[in-house]
């Protein structure tokens, strides 16, 4: 079989997948509970067909076409990464809102960084544009492989196993940001020769990443399991909590006390002091 | 299996996250490349090659 044949193998190998994986994501609702995920899935899709259309068109088109939606894709990747990093820390009240801060500082952070590092520096001819493109992409890869190595490590504090399916589509992102970014330092240090056999290879592994979040979709748990030191967790959200909402704490004694009120006052017919039921008790 | 699978993720992750520090400043020689998805990358500006 010639690298050709191989080549469009590849291209339209995770098509099939793909299609599966939204349907399935369908038929399970799960697309309104990952709803950036399951844009990126149809993006994904619509930028395959899409860039076989162009591709039989002209270069140019395809020139065109694929950075464009390269930078969506960024975009889109960017949404994705953001939604597993507030699923990671969902059950956690106090610490969802932290991560989210820290997220949003963070992310335009690697903006001002990526169009610095485009706009720093020499420019090569006509790339100023792509140059902002892959800067940016890099970071977000970055990203990418940084949010698997903490869902890896914090996995058993927040009570996340790898048969989860949120690690499952933290780690298809991970092993495709993280394989890109070897390839482009292979091809930048041993020169362009490889680069058949480097895309070739980066394009294999797009294809098991949408096997991966195949599989994760179909077949992975959501449900937590009770962590060993999930309740280190635990302790670190009620302090996230008390500390963001210091003066709720002095508010919340009372609730607490009108509730037992009512709940005692249920179950004996009178209040918890013996006297008659307060009159703002069922109010 | 679980630390087999989990090690094996992390040292892929923290190869890339390497090979993101070691990746060259792109230059004329050396062009900027990003193989998104799996589509294959056009290499050149057009008009000209394919």
């Amino acid at each position: 079989m010639s690298l050709r044949y191989v080549h469009y193998v590849l291209w339209f190998l995770p098509v099939p997948v793909l299609v599966c994986l939204v349907a399935t994501m369908v038929r399970r609702k799960i697309n309104t509970e990952l709803p950036l995920f399951f844009a990126f899935v149809l993006f994904q899709l619509a930028e395959l067909l899409l860039g076989a259309l162009f591709y039989r068109m002209s270069y140019a088109h395809y020139f065109y076409a694929y950075w464009t939606m390269a930078a969506l894709e960024i975009l889109i990747g960017f949404g994705v990464i953001y939604e597993v990093f507030t699923s990671i820390f969902r059950p956690f009240d106090g610490l969802s809102k932290l991560g989210a801060v820290l997220f949003r500082w963070a992310a335009l952070v690697l903006v001002i960084f990526a169009v610095l590092m485009a706009s720093n520096g020499t420019p090569i001819p006509g790339q100023r544009i792509t140059s902002a493109i892959v800067n940016l992409d890099r970071s977000i890869q970055v990203m990418q492989c940084g949010l698997v190595l903490l869902t890896i490590l914090c996995s058993s504090y927040l009570g996340l196993t790898w048969k989860h399916r949120i690690f499952g589509v933290a780690a298809g992102m991970g092993i495709n940001a993280a394989v890109d970014m070897i390839a482009v330092t292979i091809l930048a240090n041993l020169g362009q020769e490889m680069a058949t056999t480097v895309r070739l290879a980066k394009m294999a592994t797009y294809s098991l990443s949408a096997l991966l979040w195949m599989g994760y979709i179909y077949a992975g748990v959501e449900e937590r399991q009770p962590a060993r030191r999930l309740a280190r967790a635990r302790g670190w959200d009620y302090a996230l909590a008390a500390a963001l909402h210091p003066a709720d704490q002095g508010q919340a004694l009372p609730l607490i006390e009108d509730v037992v009120e009512r709940v005692w006052k249920e179950a004996n017919g009178k209040s918890k002091s013996g006297g008659p039921p307060p009159q703002n008790a069922d109010q | 299996m679980k630390s087999l699978v989990s090690g094996a993720l992390a040292t892929l992750m923290l190869l890339g996250l390497l090979a993101a520090a070691a990746m060259p400043k792109p230059s004329n020689s050396n062009p900027q490349v990003l193989v998104a998805s799996g589509l294959p990358m056009p290499t050149c500006d057009p008009p000209g090659c394919r």
